[in-house]
């Protein structure tokens, strides 16, 4: 027969065993070594922040600037606005009857961030290109003219991976802008007309 | 002695401790509006206590002391081990009563277990990509990570905990010293020409200086799709003096160029990020389908074709993860969850829980007992008459 004392014991032992023993993996310094880690292909070559704190603007309306040197723009009607990060100042997705989508994006960070080459060799990284030379750049990337800025226009297409990006790159007051579009290359290519209309709306506070 | 072994056998407490988790369960389920299903988790069914908002007063609420899913799961346990001690009486017609406690015992401390053991995290995959390590959603690391070795990387996990108030962090393997200057559990990062009004940077190095980065603290979000931007300024100092002082940040990620610096002949790299978990074995995604009804956008199955690539168990093997099929590897249990980039990324949910099987087991004990128990009745019963 069980003692009563024994039995109490025994299972108030066990419930604080338990909690006590199991602790989840604690506030300790660990030290650890790992294979080096291949690049991320399909990371975005420009920031993406997950916050979703800023009110997202509507499409077809031009963007009320929150800051001085913030362009205006009219997105097209199709495109679905989506909320804005503290570095994206435009977001937009375009979806297809089959599913597919695609990324419009509005980026602008101080300076060049490296050079137009480099940001371009990052995006064609992105859909599995091989870099562009500087030679190669001079030839096939386009001069545009956005609201008497002089940019640049590139169209790079992966035929074998059916993916594309078609991007433009405005240097404004210090800054430049990155204006990109992502996605499946027939999506893309799809809106490349809507894309130049949307560039050629922007424009810079006075 | 005899006494408590009384209060802890009543049946009277165990209908007490089942009201208090009928309350537990409104109250947590109210409170998910505002504090999402991870801190109502975590506040009222992993502590011992919780404070609950009963009376309102003048504008406010009077907050009273209410058992935690802790303490009640502790009392409920002991409870059915004491009263079913109290109660029973050895015979083999109670042997279906044996196992529909030991059951039950098994189910509330399978509870504990999994409250206590088992990590959540996601892993990431865009087809052709492989990838042997999976992230924490919510929680996050600070890591110094040494990459002079070609082959591998000697990575340092600081806990959060440890910079989250102002200090200096030492380690055997750190050959400097790590100090938390400002740590932000949630922020905003901008470009400080378009937010002048911020107050100075902390940083001399890295991301936060040559970007001009301003951080614009806000409150910590609960809701789920929305993670908070643990933000922080660590300052590094050696023998000879301050190294710099670096913002890091889990927003600033590998989108960024790595935040780098040299000592003693080595390269380091620090980050924050979001606390990662690595296997020894790789995930290749090999394809991502999202299949859709026909003619609509309304899905009707996610599945990812992956790869298991062990180079330690000289496995490499096809697998198919579709919703309700997870794939159960190491240990680790992978549902697939999400999906993004124009479909090419795969999103699965890694859960690591040791004691996933306690559950299993501690239903069919019930099972088992309750027939066990009914089937002696019945059979009694047929031969009375």
């Amino acid at each position: 027969m069980f003692k009563q004392k024994h039995i109490l014991a025994a299972l108030l032992s066990l419930a604080i065993a338990l909690i006590t023993a199991c602790k989840k993996e604690g506030d300790n310094i660990v030290v650890y070594t790992v294979p080096k880690e291949a690049k991320h292909a399909n990371a975005p070559a420009m920031p993406t922040p997950p916050s979703t704190t800023q009110p997202m603007p509507m499409a077809g309306v031009p963007v009320e600037s929150a800051h001085a040197d913030t362009p205006s723009w009219t997105a097209p009607q199709d495109w679905q606005a989506q909320p804005l990060g503290s570095l994206r100042k435009g977001s937009w997705k375009v979806f297809n009857q089959n599913g597919g989508e695609i990324d419009i994006s509005v980026l602008v960070f101080p300076g060049d961030v490296g050079g137009n080459l480099a940001n371009v060799n990052r995006w064609r990284e992105q859909i599995d290109l091989a870099p562009w030379s500087q030679n190669e750049f001079n030839t096939f990337a386009e001069e545009i003219l956005v609201d008497n800025v002089k940019g640049t226009l590139v169209t790079l297409e992966n035929r074998t991976d059916d993916k594309a990006i078609i991007a433009a790159i405005l240097p404004h007051a210090g800054n430049t802008w990155y204006f990109k579009m992502l996605g499946k290359r027939e999506l893309v290519l799809a809106q490349e007309y809507a894309f130049k209309e949307f560039l050629l709306s922007v424009s810079f506070p006075k | 002695m005899r006494q408590l072994f009384c209060i802890f056998s009543s049946l009277r407490l165990t209908v007490l401790l089942l009201a208090c988790s009928v309350l537990l369960v409104f109250w947590g389920t109210l409170a998910q509006v505002d504090l999402g299903i991870h801190e109502v988790q975590r506040r009222f069914f992993e502590s011992f206590t919780i404070f609950l908002p009963v009376i309102p007063w003048h504008g406010h609420w009077l907050h009273f002391p209410f058992p935690g899913g802790y303490t009640i799961g502790t009392a409920l346990l002991i409870n059915l081990a004491c009263a079913h001690f109290r109660y029973f009486c050895p015979s083999w017609k109670k042997i279906g009563i044996v196992l529909i406690h030991g059951g039950l015992a098994a189910l509330i401390i399978s509870g504990f277990l999994t409250s206590l053991l088992q990590v959540e995290s996601q892993l990431w995959v865009s087809e052709g990509e492989k990838i042997n390590y999976s992230e924490s959603s919510r929680d996050n690391e600070l890591v110094i990570i040494d990459t002079s070795n070609p082959e591998e990387d000697t990575v340092i996990s600081i806990p959060l905990s440890l910079i989250k108030e102002p200090g200096v962090v030492e380690h055997a393997a750190l050959p400097f010293q790590v100090e938390s200057l400002a740590f932000f559990p949630n922020a905003d990062l901008g470009l400080r020409s378009q937010n002048p009004n911020t107050p100075p940077t902390l940083a001399t190095r890295g991301a936060g200086v040559k970007m001009d980065i301003a951080v614009m603290p806000k409150p910590v979000t609960y809701k789920d799709n929305e993670p908070n931007t643990a933000t922080a300024y660590i300052k590094l100092t050696d023998a000879d003096g301050e190294m710099g002082t670096w913002l890091v940040s889990n927003m600033i990620d590998e989108r960024f160029p790595a935040q780098t610096f040299e000592h003693g002949g080595k390269t380091y790299r620090i980050a924050l990020r979001f606390k990662r978990y690595y296997t020894p074995y790789w995930i290749e995604l090999v394809d991502f389908n999202h299949d859709r009804y026909p003619g609509t956008n309304i899905p009707r199955n996610f599945s990812s074709q992956v790869r298991i690539v062990d180079p330690e168990a000289s496995e490499e093997r096809p697998v198919l993860i579709s919703m309700n099929h997870p794939l159960r590897y190491g240990g680790l249990t992978y549902y697939q969850a999400a999906f993004a980039n124009s479909d090419t990324t795969s999103i699965l949910q890694v859960v690591k829980n040791p004691s996933w099987r306690l559950p299993y087991f501690a239903v069919l004990a019930i099972g088992l007992g309750l027939i066990t128990h009914f089937a002696i009745h019945l059979i009694t019963f047929l031969r009375k008459r």
